[in-house]
């Protein structure tokens, strides 16, 4: 793990845990795989503080477990997973374009708790959704559950794995830690449950049958009490499934951004004479981008899309525009002519790019620091003396992907201080505007004159509320940076994992 | 060795032929760094504006709610409170902000009952001289409860190692019976009369 990996992982574990949790998080991404003493030694805390934070994060799917061969039991921890918290709104926002409301609240929990069962999981959204509608109406479980099934279906939840049944008259003893498996096949195979009820409106001071909703309460909560018919089958949402659907999304946009015109002729739904989808498609793959690929022609013309080149197109556009932003356009040109003719000298360069030879110079070894731009030597004899040797320039583009990685973690790194910076610096001030907030509250609804409620809201000065403004707006832009660097992390991470992946 | 002294004297020597890569001769190279880069360099370009929109706003949104709401879940593990001057009899007995390292949330609850009653001498709590009881609000009761009861029966299979030295979170003592020491004295100020043996 890189250093900026790490820092940034501290930072969120930090943010949505709490240092303890922090602490053993950030130890285990450092040292790998450590037994739960050696945990506890190292980072000098109590066994048992070490124990409840390895609690959270198991429940998270940040941690795991394995039993070595010695004995002994293992915890290693998962930065990437770690990373992906600063992707969860991100998650959250597609389960609402997908399946509206519910789904979105569906995930939201499954993302909150790590791993819940249906029957909890329907019965909260119901809760919440019950909240927000108008009084006397409630969110039905036989809703919730449907989307439940809907999301399982396409797999953008599933099981997690499940300790094994422990049969009764087995002699050896149960083993220091249950080895967890999931089927294949059942990974999103819903329960058959048979969940009937409402969603419940938490108490409020209106409730005229007061004597009726008590007894109610009580027997709902003791039927809490028996375990769920479902107890053991807990669902996590499944990340991968969302990013291969941000990947799906990207690719599609980057096309549409290709073909304007012709996208906006094309009728909706999938009525497409055959002719013109014959044409387009052609069109595609004949597309220098070559996103799309003809691979036969049995069945009138196969057609295939090239994942692997189309994740590396977009990887390189993002270098480009990064380079265009940071040194101007006319490096970009010559940046993209040598991402086309691969690898130029340095005269060539001033001659393809146009450009003065000083500034080309200038230009070129400016990116050639910044590592946008590498050398490559070609000795011309074999005892490579310089005067008789090639060099030329080339861009290397995954390992400037990889570069360009590494600064985004930091890059979100110092954002996230930098927030928590700020927040930090102006906590008097939120706190008095958050104390005077409540007493306009209880003030409110215990009815309180309007004269009242002004002096109550001139406890803030006009400059503290300036204050107060400014610190909201600097959050918000640093918060709104974070979700928008997270998706060029996106775009270079799955560049990277294409081409490292093996079959 | 020879060559050191001798050609482009006045230039720094390298190993290959500077021409090759663009610096010719008489050309001055820029300065030399001599301390690290300034914190907040200028930028030459200014940075594209954030990109605006509904779904832009939506995500902010939901990304400060989350960070919110995970600060009162039972997975946020806060440090432990302060510790006032003097450890007070009465501090038995009072709610006090989360103790050490406690959280909301027990899994595996079927734990060891001699070692984890408080007032157990098995437990390591009844030489600590405190109980574990939390401050809760009223209308955060019903919703920490329902999820703790979720989380307890829920987490049976995978948190056996846990169960040994999991602390019971609630006592068996109803905290009303127990005053916290204050109306003591008020109480004696009014028996004065009765003769004290």
């Amino acid at each position: 793990m890189t250093q900026a990996e790490i820092k940034l992982c501290s930072l969120l574990l930090q943010e949505h845990f709490g240092e303890i949790v922090e602490k053993i998080g950030t130890h285990l991404i450092k040292t790998g795989s450590q037994p739960l003493r050696v945990i506890a030694n190292d980072t000098g805390m109590s066994l048992d503080q070490v124990k409840k934070a390895l609690c959270v994060l198991i429940q998270h799917n940040l941690v795991t477990y394995q039993l070595q061969k010695r004995g002994f039991v293992e915890y290693e921890a998962s930065c990437s997973r770690v990373l992906r918290i600063l992707r969860y709104p991100r998650y959250i926002y597609t389960a609402k374009t997908l399946y509206s409301d519910m789904g979105e609240l569906i995930v939201e929990e499954l993302l909150l708790n790590g791993k819940m069962t249906m029957s909890a999981v329907v019965r909260k959204v119901a809760n919440r959704l019950t909240e927000t509608m108008e009084d006397g109406k409630t969110m039905d479980y036989g809703e919730v559950s449907n989307t439940f099934v809907r999301l399982a279906d396409t797999h953008f939840i599933q099981r997690c794995p499940m300790a094994p049944e422990t049969t009764e008259t087995s002699d050896a003893p149960p083993p220091p830690v249950p080895t967890l498996a999931v089927n294949e096949k059942d990974m999103y195979v819903v329960p058959n449950l048979n969940l009937i009820g409402k969603g419940k409106r938490r108490r409020s001071f209106d409730d005229e049958d007061d004597g009726e909703h008590k007894a109610k309460r009580q027997k709902q909560d003791a039927d809490s009490k028996e375990p769920p018919p479902d107890d053991g089958i807990y669902w996590q949402a499944n990340i991968d499934r969302f990013h291969q659907h941000f990947r799906d999304q990207a690719i599609v946009s980057a096309v549409a951004n290709r073909m304007d015109q012709i996208f906006r002729s094309l009728p909706a739904g999938y009525n497409i004479v055959k002719q013109i989808l014959d044409q387009y498609l052609t069109l595609l793959a004949d597309d220098p981008l070559e996103f799309v690929g003809k691979s036969g022609d049995s069945g009138g013309g196969m057609y295939v899309i090239n994942l692997h080149k189309a994740l590396a197109t977009l990887a390189t556009a993002t270098q480009e525009s990064i380079v265009q932003e940071r040194f101007g356009s006319r490096c970009a040109r010559i940046f993209r002519l040598l991402l086309r003719k691969k690898h130029l000298e340095q005269k060539q360069v001033e001659d393809f790019a146009m450009i003065p030879a000083k500034e080309a110079k200038d230009m070129l070894y400016k990116m050639l620091s910044e590592n946008f731009v590498s050398l490559q030597e070609i000795p011309k004899t074999p005892d490579h003396a310089p005067s008789r040797t090639f060099y030329l320039y080339t861009v290397n583009t995954l390992s400037s992907a990889r570069m360009l990685l590494h600064w985004c973690y930091k890059s979100v790194a110092n954002l996230i201080e930098r927030r928590q910076y700020e927040t930090k610096e102006n906590k008097r001030l939120l706190e008095k505007s958050q104390r005077v907030e409540a007493i306009l509250a209880s003030m409110q609804a215990t009815g309180a004159e309007e004269v009242q409620l002004q002096e109550i809201e001139e406890m803030i000065t006009a400059p503290e509320r300036q204050q107060l403004e400014n610190l909201k707006r600097n959050v918000n832009k640093i918060d709104a940076s974070e979700n928008q660097v997270d998706e060029t992390i996106f775009v270079l991470e799955s560049y990277i994992e294409s081409t490292v992946k093996k079959l | 060795m020879a060559g050191r002294g001798g050609r482009g004297r006045g230039r720094s020597q390298m190993t290959f032929n500077v021409e090759a890569v663009g610096i010719g001769k008489g050309d001055s190279l820029p300065p030399s760094t001599l301390q690290p880069s300034p914190l907040f360099p200028p930028m030459e370009y200014k940075p594209v504006p954030l990109q605006t929109g509904e779904e832009v706003e939506y995500m902010l949104a939901l990304k400060q709610e989350l960070r919110g709401a995970m600060k009162n879940l039972p997975y946020y593990v806060k440090p432990a409170a302060p510790k006032k001057d003097v450890e007070r009899y009465s501090d038995k007995y009072q709610m006090s902000g989360p103790i050490d390292n406690a959280i909301d949330w027990n899994p595996g609850m079927h734990g060891n009952i001699l070692q984890s009653n408080p007032c157990s001498p098995f437990s390591s709590e009844f030489y600590s001289g405190k109980t574990t009881l939390e401050k809760k609000e009223e209308e955060v009761t019903s919703e920490e409860e329902g999820e703790k009861e979720e989380e307890e029966e829920g987490k049976e299979e995978e948190e056996e190692e846990y169960d040994e030295e999991e602390h019971e979170e609630e006592t068996d003592y109803i905290m009303s019976y127990f005053d916290n020491g204050e109306e003591f004295g008020a109480d004696s100020d009014d028996n004065m009369d009765e003769a004290i043996y």
